[in-house]
């Protein structure tokens, strides 16, 4: 569980969160949606200590992360998997490489290379990837990079993941792959997911809660349908430019 | 007017909070070097691009520089009917100051714009922020190698550029009647276990300088491709004219302990 109260964070004199309150409940799929610099990364950054906040306070799974010393943080990341907004594969890295990363140099886990070998490609099997290894990042397209960071996130089995914007620049097919990955990871892993997005359609097919984050305050949250019914103004305009299919 | 004040107000508390940093960041990457893992492969191969990659240009630029050097002291020399003091003059030259501070130069170029560029792309693609959630030490894992590659590097190209520049000398000097077997010989002479030192002193020390400027400056870019040429460009400056800083402030406090003389 992921409970977020309070938060308020500025860069210099801008100010970008302005007290976020957001409950993302064990083995559900909360999706954060907003527009552009509504500071839906920043939020998330929070919830695995890369930022601290200025004000407020983010628990996960009971723990204060802004109170965590560098073993407790390390722990706590053990338990989550992140998938950036720009995937971050390591360019200086192949793919087996990059996927390897979490075991071999963060757990630093002593696998014999076959086995390390299978964890890897089970991990990139779940989405579909196949023949991979040796590429580098650079020579994958869009759509391929942000699966194969999600095949690096979830090789250490975490209990919570985090999606910074896992669909935003995919075509509506693989979008639609990548969805039904999150529902994968979800069922197969049961795994608490965290997703921003600005794609209304992906967000009503994976969420379990939406939270519309706007000018740095959470406007309104709960179930997608009611979300859709909402009468908050802020959110009706963002989802009036979205016709369902 | 008011605002200038101002103005060079934030530019001086901004310079010192960015010094602080780096010293920091030079204080973290120290402490960090002597605790496993050594990820030696990741050692190895800064040591090539750094070190190895660094070869060309040291020993053309100490060639060049030996000769000119060599041949315009042979110029005003010949006047003075004292060529045979060319080898003592370039060898000292070289050894104290033309090495150490031209080879700390091309290398805070060229390394220097590399750190920065390389880290600070990482930064900026949020390759380190995914580093550190996967719960690896960017400054263990990414600066450590690096400072110890350039310390390692560092002297060495100073002997290069040292060796190639007097094989410069020996050249120019031929023509003016002093051969080689000669030139050694007197160059030998001059040369002080504690110049050598001294040398290495200053080596060591704009190693861990450049790799912790650029680093610093890296890892803090912003903005895309902009911010990573501007912490590129901002890497460079800094660690030129650091170099020059250095190698003066080690002079003035090494040599009445080593050479016996004050500066
Ligand atoms: N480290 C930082 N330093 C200064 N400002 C930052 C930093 N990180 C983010 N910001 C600023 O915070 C604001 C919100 O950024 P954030 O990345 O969270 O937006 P976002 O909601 O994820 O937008 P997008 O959908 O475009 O990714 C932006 O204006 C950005 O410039
Ligand atoms: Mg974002």
């Amino acid at each position: 569980m992921i409970h977020v109260q309070g938060l308020e964070k500025s860069f210099g004199d801008r100010p970008i969160l302005l007290g976020v309150d957001l409950l993302c409940r064990t083995g559900e799929t909360t999706v954060i949606l907003g527009g552009s610099g509504a500071g839906k990364s920043v939020l998330m950054k929070h919830m695995v200590g890369l930022l601290t906040g200025d004000k407020g306070s983010v628990e996960v799974d009971g723990q204060q992360v802004g109170e965590l010393d560098a073993a407790g943080l390390r722990a706590l990341r053990d338990r989550v998997g992140m998938v950036f907004q720009q995937s971050a594969l390591f360019d200086s890295m192949t793919v087996f490489e990059n996927v390897a990363f979490p075991v071999t140099q963060a757990a630093r886990e002593k696998l014999s290379p076959s086995e390390l070998a299978e964890r890897v490609h089970e991990s990139l099997a779940l989405f579909d990837l196949h023949d991979v290894d040796d590429l580098t990042p650079a020579e994958l397209s869009g759509g391929m990079r942000k699966r194969v960071a999600l095949a690096r996130a979830i090789i250490r089995r975490p209990g919570i993941v985090l999606y910074d914007e896992l669909t935003t620049g995919l075509d509506p097919v693989t979008t639609r792959q990548v969805d039904s990955m999150i529902q994968t990871a979800r069922q197969k892993l049961g795994v608490t997911s965290v997703v921003i997005s600005h794609d209304i359609g992906s967000a009503f097919r994976v969420a379990d809660q939406i939270a519309f984050l706007h000018e740095g305050r959470i406007l309104a949250h709960g179930r997608p349908e009611e979300m859709r019914r909402s009468e908050q103004p802020e959110l009706k305009e963002f989802l009036s430019s979205w016709e369902p299919a | 007017m008011k605002g200038s004040v101002e103005n060079l107000g934030s530019a001086v508390v901004e310079g010192i909070d960015r010094l602080g940093g780096m010293l920091r960041l030079c204080g973290a990457t120290l402490r960090r070097m002597p605790s496993p893992p050594y990820r030696v492969r990741l050692i190895l191969n800064q040591l090539d691009q750094i070190g190895f990659g660094s070869i060309f240009i040291v020993s053309l630029t100490g060639f060049f520089t030996g000769m000119v050097f060599a041949l315009n002291s042979l110029n005003a020399l010949t006047e003075l009917q004292a060529e045979g003091m060319v080898a003592p003059s370039m060898t000292l030259a070289l050894t104290r100051e033309l090495g150490p501070i031209l080879t700390g130069l091309l290398v805070a170029g060229r390394t220097g714009s590399a750190i920065a560029t390389e880290l600070g792309t990482m930064r900026v693609t949020e390759q380190i922020d995914a580093m550190e959630m996967m719960g690896v030490d960017p400054v263990k894992y990414l600066v450590v190698p690096r400072a110890i590659a350039l310390v390692i590097c560092m002297p060495l190209l100073n002997a290069i550029f040292i060796f190639t520049g007097i094989y410069g000398s020996i050249i120019a000097a031929e023509p003016f009647g002093i051969n080689a077997a000669l030139f050694i010989q007197e160059a030998l002479r001059m040369v002080d276990a504690n110049d050598v030192l001294i040398g290495v002193i200053k080596m060591v020390a704009f190693g861990l300088m450049i790799s912790a400027v650029a680093a610093y400056e890296g890892m803090r870019a912003r903005g895309g491709a902009k911010g990573v040429g501007l912490s590129a460009t901002r890497s460079v400056v800094i660690t030129s004219l650091m170099v020059l800083a250095l190698d003066w402030i080690l002079m003035l406090m090494l040599a009445p302990v080593m050479l016996g003389f004050d500066l």
